[in-house]
């Protein structure tokens, strides 16, 4: 399904108010300014995913993962590129650079961040449609295997497209802007769920 | 309750208890309702006096602004908080042990009334990771390390390949050219003085290469001894004389401040300074002057010595390169041609200028001119007498005048009349010292091995024509030169003994003279050097009154 423009507008509104709750708990996690601001957002169907794992280079991210469940069913999911995701680590955590490969404690901040940021959107989201969802643990990953599979997995389940909604994120810490980006996948149905919200927060 | 349904509640109790991870329960009052026995053991809390508690008593910094907010959120929306383990240890038993937890909280059983902190123990996994990284890193600058010295050794390699045979291809190819005989003399003499100067040439790098590997190794072994600082000076510059008289340039000395009669140091290595820092002004330098300024501060015991020239000089860049004192570097690649040398003899210097407690500093100007500064220590000056530069003056007058006389005595045949036993294995070597020895006057007597050395001296003695010197070479067949002097003067021979060796260390002319001998000089020969050295001994030195020649 296509959004339109005004709609995929609403929509980065909404996620921009989770992005400034997220913002708040990343300084106050890292004692230090951080700005977190999602300029664009794309929709996406399953017909396109190689497409879109391309232009958001997915395939070589690390992406911390947030499944949810309730009147919406779905996952949330903080994708970095690899040298971004640990430039980001390395700037909140205080780590030294290291060795890449094998940096758990790398990982471990990684997983925080993303835990922060999508506790953060997701909120603004249930908010939106008054509803209270069921979050799972985050978990982080690297390459697109994550997506892949959750991808397959909510293909699979019905015969109509799901909506996979990405958008650009851009993190400034201490200076340095360290961009990634947000996918947000939903069951069909469910943006409907959230435009019907939309519309009625607008016509307040 | 069903038996089974007990047994069930029992079990999980249990494995709740046996779980090695540490798990609290608290409702939303942030009061705990569960604190399995892996928390007691961490945090030293029992479960009694955990229960019923509040958590933020025992943890008042989960209040803070980075916790409390999103314990909260867990119980208002539901959404789990995970806190890393580099991030937060608010679970930390004691701030000094360092004990890494990974903290998860979740909400449990819905509603928001119950929420599970889950405490996982990273500490062992961090740590091994860290090693990793270590070793990694470890791994990677001994790497780089490695690296760099085997492209250094590479580098150096082709560079003295390179420099070793370009003068070895001049002499041999001269050489080449001297067997045929068409050639008439002037080409000859051409032929040898090429032979003869690239042959010097080759020794300085050998030599430089010597001394190198020596500083590289840490095993430059230095003198401390009085050391005439005016004199060393004087003798660079007398050396230098005729070089800077060919190429029309004046040589200065001047004496900026006072200078001490003796420091503490080594003469030698001052001399080589003194001789590549001069050495190289002059190459550098095509008109104008070369000044020597020395200067010495008591109080700091520093002796200095500025060499200035009006040479071609260096660009900041260049200076800069000269600075880092890498072996092989001249200002740039093409000077080499232009001006030949080695590129080591800077190095050494400046090692050696080092190692005498001091250092060599550079500046420049290109086009203009370049300064360079040896400075040393002067070690203890206590008790020295500090010469103003009038004085120096009277007394190098009198140093000169010495050298003339002896200059004078050497223009003669200064070993005229006196007998002499070469004991040297190599027949050119025997040719060539004989050949030198006899022009300069002596009777030369061989021996081609230590054994048939003593043999002869015994023989001289019997018949009553002992030898005025014997010069030695210290490695030979049958009995070596050490062997042979010891010999002789375990027999009480008192006669002096000059060795002759290729090896140009400090450290082997204390062998020789602990071996017996009464003094040193290296291979290869020089003419000049060799016959007054021998001079000394013979008692025709010096002496303009005829000797009667000995009977034959």
């Amino acid at each position: 399904m296509e959004l339109t423009e005004n709609e995929l507008d609403a929509l980065a509104e909404i996620i921009n108010i989770g992005s400034g709750r997220a913002a708040y708990s990343l300084s106050e996690l890292t004692d230090s300014r951080i700005e977190l601001s999602v300029p664009h957002l794309y929709c996406y169907d399953k017909s396109n995913f190689s497409e879109m794992a391309t232009k958001f280079n997915l395939e070589f991210g690390t992406t911390v993962q947030q499944g949810f469940e309730g009147k919406m069913l779905g996952h949330a999911l903080l994708a970095f590129p690899k040298a971004n995701a640990f430039e980001l680590a390395r700037i909140v955590g205080g780590i030294p650079v290291g060795d890449a490969e094998m940096d758990q404690e790398l990982y471990g901040v990684l997983e925080e961040i993303g835990n922060i940021v999508l506790n953060a959107i997701l909120g603004s989201l249930a908010n939106l449609v008054d509803c209270s969802l069921t979050y799972s643990l985050p978990a982080l990953c690297e390459n697109d295997a994550i997506l892949k599979t959750i991808f397959s997995k909510m293909t699979q389940s019905g015969e109509s497209a799901n909506v996979v909604l990405v958008a650009d994120t851009s993190l400034i810490v201490a200076s340095h802007d360290i961009s990634g980006s947000l996918i947000l996948l939903f069951e069909t149905g469910d943006i409907e769920i959230i435009l019907a919200a939309l519309a009625v927060n607008q016509a307040c | 309750m069903s038996q089974v349904t007990l047994l069930a509640a029992k079990l999980t109790e249990q494995q709740f208890d046996l779980l090695p991870i540490g798990i609290c329960v608290i409702d939303h009052d942030h009061i705990i309702i569960k604190w399995n026995a892996v928390l007691t053991s961490w945090t030293g809390i029992s479960t009694d006096r955990a229960v019923g508690s509040k958590l933020m008593d025992h943890y008042p910094n989960l209040l803070s602004a980075r916790f409390l907010p999103r314990i909260q959120e867990v119980f208002k929306s539901g959404q789990p908080a995970l806190f890393a383990p580099s991030t937060t240890h608010p679970f930390l038993p004691d701030p000094n042990q360092s004990v890494l937890l990974k903290t998860l909280i979740s909400s449990l059983g819905g509603q928001g009334q119950f929420a599970q902190i889950c405490l996982t123990d990273v500490t062992s996994q961090y740590s091994q990771i860290q090693d990793l990284r270590k070793e990694k890193e470890q791994h990677l600058i001994s790497r780089d390390r490695a690296k760099a010295a085997d492209l250094a050794k590479s580098e150096f390699l082709a560079n003295m390949s390179h420099e070793i045979r370009t003068p070895m291809t001049a002499i041999l190819g001269y050489a080449d050219l001297l067997s045929d005989e068409q050639l008439v003399d002037s080409q000859r003499r051409k032929a040898i003085n090429t032979i003869k100067r690239n042959g010097q040439h080759l020794l300085t790098i050998i030599n430089d290469i010597l001394d190198l590997s020596k500083i590289e190794a840490g095993k430059m072994t230095l003198e401390q001894i009085q050391t005439d600082p005016v004199r060393i000076v004087n003798e660079v510059l007398s050396l230098m004389l005729a070089r800077a008289q060919d190429k029309g340039i004046d040589l200065v000395i001047k004496y900026d401040t006072p200078i001490p009669e003796q420091i503490t140091s080594d003469p030698t290595k001052l001399q080589q300074i003194l001789l590549n820092l001069l050495g190289n002004a002059l190459k550098f330098t095509e008109m104008g002057s070369v000044t020597l300024h020395m200067a010495a501060d008591s109080v700091r015991q520093q002796f200095q010595v500025r060499v200035v020239d009006t040479g071609i000089g260096m660009s900041a860049e260049q200076r800069d390169t000269i600075s880092r004192f890498e072996a092989f570097h001249q200002a740039n690649n093409s000077t080499t041609r232009q001006f030949g040398g080695s590129g080591l003899g800077l190095r050494i210097s400046n090692s050696f200028a080092h190692l005498l407690g001091g250092e060599i500093n550079v500046e420049s100007v290109l086009g203009e001119g370049s300064t360079f500064t040896m400075t040393v220590s002067t070690g203890n000056l206590k008790g020295t007498r500090i010469l103003n530069p009038e004085l120096i003056g009277q007394r190098l007058e009198k140093t000169s005048q010495e050298e003339g006389q002896k200059l004078y005595g050497l223009a003669e045949k200064p070993l005229e009349g006196s007998r002499l036993l070469l004991a040297e294995d190599g027949p050119d070597n025997q040719r060539l010292i004989s050949f030198i020895l006899e022009k300069a006057g002596a009777y030369v007597t061989l021996a081609e091995n230590g054994q048939i050395a003593v043999d002869k001296v015994h023989e001289a003695n019997r018949s009553g024509k002992a030898f005025d010197v014997i010069l030695m070479d210290m490695q030979m067949p049958v009995i070596d030169g050490y062997e042979a002097t010891r010999q002789l003067r375990k027999e009480d021979y008192a006669g002096p003994i000059i060795a002759l060796t290729a090896h140009a260390m400090a450290e082997d002319r204390q062998k020789c003279l602990n071996a017996g001998c009464d003094n040193y000089t290296t291979k290869p020969i020089d003419r000049k050097m060799l016959v007054s050295v021998i001079a000394e001994y013979t008692s025709v030195k010096y002496s303009t009154t005829p000797v009667e020649a000995p009977a034959t």
